[in-house]
């Protein structure tokens, strides 16, 4: 959660994608890897509350592999 | 120069990343889609054998690479310039890996259906 006077990249990403009915997919076990957890895997790991915000879905490599298979082009973003 | 990858995997990076690049891939080999694997510049220290990385927790990659072969990835290049910057030898490398030349990389990328860089 980013300082109130500081630009809320989360909330911007989440305003995009329901502007845009943008599928949008959080692989499960890099958001594990920083404490992002949505609420089915809260539970899963017998946490008391999640923290991914609403709009974002998790899912797994299969998932990535479904979208290389069907999507017309991949547009990575490298730090 | 193969023309009928549905993925290109170029792994640039060692440790964390090196590993999920190397996770993806083999998915990517589960899911039958042709796949070849790119190591350039210090991922090509995956190469390395008998790697210790219980002092420093890293996963230690050998067993992902030894797995390629067997998911159906057996195209796995690594740069020339690379192997020679960081001292791997390519003949003592644990897998079969073909050497890239300057240049080559484009024509992957462009006979690629996806390219995805780690």
């Amino acid at each position: 959660m980013p300082p109130q006077d500081e630009f809320h990249l989360p909330r911007a990403w989440q305003n995009l994608i329901e502007r845009h009915s943008i599928d949008a997919v959080v692989c499960v076990a890099s958001a594990l890897k920083r404490g992002i957890v949505d609420q089915a895997e809260a539970q899963r790991h017998v946490l008391t509350g999640s923290n991914m915000l609403p709009g974002f879905t998790v899912g797994g490599l299969g998932l990535l592999m479904d979208a290389f298979a069907n999507a017309d082009r991949v547009v990575h973003f490298a730090p | 120069m193969n023309t009928t990858l549905a993925l290109l995997m170029i792994c640039r990076r060692s440790g964390y990343t090196a590993s999920a690049c190397l996770e993806t891939t083999l998915t990517a080999g589960v899911y039958e889609q042709h796949t070849a694997l790119v190591l350039l510049d210090e991922a090509v220290t995956l190469l390395v054998t008998d790697q210790q990385t219980n002092e420093v927790q890293p996963k230690n990659v050998a067993q992902q690479l030894a797995a390629l072969d067997l998911y159906g990835i057996d195209i796995v290049y690594a740069d020339a310039g690379a192997l020679a910057c960081y001292g791997v030898g390519a003949d003592s490398v644990p897998i079969a890996v073909k050497q890239l030349q300057p240049g080559e990389l484009a024509c992957l990328v462009a006979d690629a259906r996806h390219t995805v860089v780690f």
